[in-house]
């Protein structure tokens, strides 16, 4: 993950090493305070052109395998393949092709909601 | 009765010393592992002067590719001012009247141990670096620039102590030193001693490596480092 503050680049590591796990987490980040107030005073808030996310594409991928194991873990994907019949077989290639294709498109965003649009 | 010496002990046979709490901020694991390596951004000698005015000395790459700084996250807060903290009742050591004990010192110190170069017995000066450590600062404009609006200064940076964006500072120090068996001949580097307000209320450390000279001599390894909260210690116990 790389956060990229008015075009610099502000953390590079992993998400989970800076505390953001979701877009309210990314949200502190981009609220401005004036500390000479007591309490201090939001100022400002940086849209989504000042501060945003670049994702490192093994990243992408782990949001995409965690949203197919939400609805189909290792072992019910071994159930379906072993016992399942042709049409469960089917819903469950649809799904996890259609999370393959959102990870493989341009700048995927997960935290804009578009990944948990895809269901089985 | 214990002899006594007011300025060791209290009233109540207590040191009147001071306290650290140590934190890691890097430990490594093993040999060769768990530590940091940067390589240098320049590999001549415009890292000797080399002071922030642009967007890319935030975030260098290094002249053999990848990056020349990293980010670490700091496992601890290093809070150390009173803010509304303070502690009602001095009992078991604690102190009434001054804050909370670190905030009574209110100082930092930093140190670290750090492989400079590849090579064991390169004579002293022979592989160095110029290193800068800047902190981030949430709830503000720029996280590694001091300037309070929108559009950044880059000749501001928010270094550690926010130091000058001079040379000699922790915009610009050079180390020398070593590198061997995975960092066991190395030392402690004393970065900073009771130094106050070093980190503010940052939660990320960036260490730059300008470098100087060639990779082999101007590579650095972070292999431990440490920051220390200073604090005095109550004069009642248990």
């Amino acid at each position: 993950m790389k956060i990229i503050e008015y075009g610099n680049c502000v953390w590079d590591g992993p998400k989970e090493n800076k505390g953001i796990s979701c877009k309210e987490d990314l949200l502190k980040l981009k609220q401005v305070y004036d500390f000479t107030q007591d309490p201090p005073v939001l100022v400002h808030t940086k849209t989504d052109e000042e501060l945003y996310i670049i994702w490192e594409q093994s990243e992408i991928n782990n949001f995409a395998q965690e949203h197919i194991y939400k609805y189909y873990p290792s072992w019910k994907q071994s159930n379906v393949l072993r016992e399942g019949n042709e049409q469960e077989l089917l819903k469950m290639s649809n799904f996890i092709n259609a999370v393959r294709a959102w990870s493989n498109q341009e700048s995927p965003d997960p935290w804009d909601g578009s990944l948990d649009i895809v269901v089985p | 009765m214990p002899i006594r010496t007011s300025s060791i002990v209290s009233q109540s046979g207590l040191p009147l010393g001071f306290m650290q709490i140590p934190i890691p901020i890097v430990q490594h694991s093993a040999t060769n592992i768990g530590t940091i390596t940067i390589n240098p951004r320049y590999n001549d000698s415009t890292a000797h002067t080399a002071l922030f005015d642009s967007s890319d000395d935030y975030a260098p790459g290094a002249a053999s590719g990848g990056n020349a700084y990293v980010d670490i996250s700091l496992p601890m807060f290093p809070h150390h001012d009173t803010w509304m903290n303070k502690v009602h009742d001095s009992n078991y050591g604690r102190r009434t009247g001054t804050g909370t004990a670190i905030g009574d010192i209110g100082r930092i110190s930093l140190w670290a141990q750090i492989g400079v170069g590849d090579s064991p017995h390169p004579g002293e000066d022979y592989s160095y670096a110029h290193i800068a450590m800047l902190r981030n600062q949430a709830g503000a404009y720029h996280s590694y620039q001091t300037t309070n609006s929108p559009s950044p200064n880059y000749s501001e940076p928010r270094t550690l102590g926010d130091s000058a964006n001079t040379l000699g500072s922790f915009a610009n120090f050079k180390v020398s030193g070593q590198y061997y068996a995975g960092g066991a001949y190395g030392g402690w580097y004393c970065l900073a001693n009771y130094a106050g307000g070093l980190f503010g209320s940052s939660d990320t450390l960036r260490i730059i490596n300008w470098g100087g000279n060639t990779d082999a001599r101007s590579r650095i390894r972070i292999v431990d480092m440490v920051y220390i909260l200073h604090g005095k210690l109550g004069t009642s116990g248990v």
